[in-house]
């Protein structure tokens, strides 16, 4: 084979080469857009925190509580029966996000992180390098999650940017290790009834804390009377501001791109706008539900009055929405882009329980919203089988023309080229007091079959192999538990569901 | 009392005097951090591997050089106004009664939630509180100026403790680096 040296101006082109190389591939994440592609669909997805499917007036809610949502529904495919796969942030996400049930990511707890091996198996590795990758969100939560996907993320913008006042100092100080550095700041300031680990300083944090967001609720007092809506973790914001700033996005991003925006209301606590505060003061009150388990010995008043700030929280969201919905589409943003709105899990207002932090999966806890509209549609679609958070990723995939990754367990939606699949088994977890590494013992299992749901408790000191059994086909409320009356359906199923934990048990655990 | 250069070179030549008020300042920050560290550590240990706790305690012990810091600083610029012979034969009596009581009392607040204070915001009551501590501990460094060997014992069991505040400074330490490698690399 013929060979020569390099010349001396051949070698210094050729050491020219690395850096021009690298500065191509960090062109993206530096924020320069790479070559437009209009033909491939954006992907805008839309989620708001804590946001119960069954408080929606297009999903059957008697208040007026989401007028633009309605009419957004009107050229949208409407999800019915859709379910996240747990009962707050983080089992929610992870699961909308990587496509897998929490048993597989193992993001179980709050605060915590999900398994590796998803920092590479997720909505926005599956996008591949062809697709501009932007996220933000209002939740710290979140925020852990996009750390560990930050090296598929082309745009990662940080929570204290679209935040009035952000008390949180690891988000600032220590970008590059935010869940370590927030789970010591956490203990360092307390948290609740807990003592805080800083002795002396977290004294004159709390002095500087209880001054400034009193001094905001002043300056915003007009707008907001009850306070400024909050992550209830320090960082004070207006959804304006994110709406704001999302509608910046849409007309700006490289295209094709993926935008994933999280977003904390209506997430307690309930700041809503002035002109919300006492619309639902209304005397209608729904009709009492039968406590069952871990119930927090809330009155019904206190939970009518909760449930009234909750709906006025969410009229604040869907004005908001209707905003940004409209101007997306009288801008043109739309026209090649799916608009995905949902949400991470629900809310309970009901058996002497408030909030999501609870054992429970009752319907409004894990029913959640799901909307797509697509680009050019003109017409209402609704889709009432059953369909999971998991099935998001599978679906945008398949939209962008990319095969749905072979780890992903979701199917594609159907009406967006899946077929509907009546009998499908959904499960939804929550396991926060099991560890995170060991097979899951200790937690709540709901599985979603066709028109029945069954509920198992186990592991619960004090609770031995507790089952609800529902009929959601004629008790969509979940007022009658059927597990003693129908015997044998429920022996039937509450045995399936046990070996179903088995086959979970036997699978390996993913740290 | 005239504050000049010469007089602050006097009073910083107690070098080791100094060193040994700031091992007594890590000593409670260090402990509580331990305490609170260990009573939720259990929660922890459902959601976090081993390495991970360790970062997480790497930034506790982090902070607790720079909380130890801002107490010597302050019993520092205190200390400016005792007079140089003082300096060198009572600073660490009275520092240490005044790190130990200020801990016992800050821990009070800490474990008695609901009393929430706010020492910007003092109401009456709490000035009460916090006056009748002052004027508390003021009589009993007052008592130990006077009385050699209620000052040497104190000294004596502060002297001890610096071997375990020295253990402390070596976590603390430890912990800064670990924090610096896992921000920067």
């Amino acid at each position: 084979m013929h060979s020569r040296q390099l010349n001396r101006r051949e070698f210094l082109k050729l050491l020219a080469l690395p850096p021009l190389v690298t500065l191509g591939s960090a062109l993206p994440k530096l924020g320069v857009k790479p070559l437009e592609d209009q033909q491939r669909p954006n992907f805008l997805i839309l989620v708001f925190d804590t946001f119960s499917a069954p408080h929606m007036t297009l999903l059957g809610y008697p208040r007026n509580t989401t007028p633009n949502f309605s009419r957004f529904a009107q050229r949208a495919t409407v999800f019915h029966r859709h379910y996240s796969g747990g009962n707050f942030t983080m089992p929610g996400t992870a699961s909308l996000l990587t496509g897998v049930p929490p048993w597989a990511h193992r993001g179980l707890h709050l605060y915590g992180r999900v398994a590796e091996t998803y920092a590479d198996r997720n909505i926005f590795s599956a996008m591949g390098e062809d697709y501009f990758t932007s996220v933000y969100t209002h939740n710290p939560i979140v925020q852990g999650m996009f750390d560990q996907f930050e090296r598929h993320l082309d745009q990662f913008t940080p929570m204290g940017e679209l935040a009035i006042l952000s008390e949180a100092l690891s988000e600032r100080i220590f970008p590059n290790d935010f869940m370590l550095s927030f789970w010591g700041e956490r203990l360092l300031r307390g948290s609740g009834s807990e003592s805080p680990a800083s002795l002396f300083l977290s004294l004159i944090s709390e002095d500087f804390d209880s001054f400034t967001p009193e001094d905001l609720k002043q300056r915003y007092k007009d707008q907001f009377p009850l306070g400024l809506p909050n992550n209830t973790v320090g960082s004070f914001f207006i959804l304006e501001d994110a709406m704001a700033w999302i509608r910046e996005q849409a007309l700006n991003l490289p295209r094709p791109y993926l935008a994933y925006y999280h977003l904390f209301p209506p997430h307690e606590p309930y700041m809503t706008r002035r002109e919300f505060v006492g619309r639902f003061n209304d005397s209608w009150k729904p009709e009492p539900k039968p406590v069952l388990i871990f119930h927090q010995n809330r009155s019904e008043a206190y939970l009518n009055d909760k449930r009234r700030q909750y709906d006025e929280y969410i009229a604040y969201v869907d004005a908001e929405f209707g905003r940004l919905y409209d101007f997306l589409e009288g801008s043109g943003a739309l026209e090649n882009t799916y608009l995905i709105v949902t949400s991470d899990h629900g809310q309970l207002m009901e058996r002497k329980i408030h909030g999501h932090v609870t054992g429970t999966l009752y319907e409004p806890l894990v029913r959640i919203p799901l909307f797509i509209a697509s680009p050019g549609q003109t017409d209402r679609q609704d889709i009432y089988t059953p369909t999971s958070c998991l099935d998001v990723l599978p679906t945008v995939a398949h939209l962008a023309g990319k095969p749905a990754p072979e780890w992903c367990e979701g199917t594609i939606l159907p009406g967006l080229g899946g077929e509907p699949q009546e009998e499908r088994s959904l499960y939804v977890l929550e396991a926060k007091k099991n560890p995170r590494l060991l097979p899951i013992t200790t937690g709540s299992l709901a599985w979603r079959q066709g028109r029945y749901k069954l509920i198992s408790y186990f592991g619960y000191p004090g609770v031995t192999d507790d089952f609800e059994l529902y009929d959601l086909e004629n008790d969509p409320e979940e007022r009658e538990d059927l597990y003693t009356s129908r015997k044998g359906l429920a022996a039937e199923m509450s045995g399936a569901l046990m070996n179903k934990l088995d086959e979970i048990n036997r699978l390996p655990i993913r740290s | 009392m005239a504050i000049n250069a010469d007089h602050l070179c006097a009073k910083l030549s107690h070098k080791r005097e100094y060193f040994g008020l700031f091992l007594l300042c890590l000593l409670p920050v260090n402990l509580w951090e331990l305490l609170v560290f260990f009573y939720r550590a259990s929660s922890m240990r459902l959601i976090m591997n081993a390495w991970e706790i360790a970062g997480v305690i790497a930034y506790l012990f982090a902070f607790a050089l720079v909380e130890a810091l801002f107490v010597f600083v302050l019993l520092f610029i205190a200390s400016l106004l005792l007079p140089e012979r003082m300096i060198a034969t009572r600073l660490i009596p009275i520092g240490a009664v005044l790190i130990i009581l200020a801990s016992l009392a800050v821990s009070l607040i800490h474990l008695h939630d609901p009393w929430d204070v706010k020492f910007i915001t003092l109401k009456r009551w709490e000035m009460l509180c916090t006056g009748s501590a002052l004027i508390l501990t003021g009589a009993f460094i007052f008592w130990m100026q006077k009385n050699e060997r209620v000052a040497g014992a104190i000294r004596a069991v502060a002297e001890r403790l610096e071997v375990l505040a020295g253990f402390y400074l070596g976590l603390d330490l430890l912990g800064l680096g670990v924090v610096l490698v896992r921000n920067l690399l």
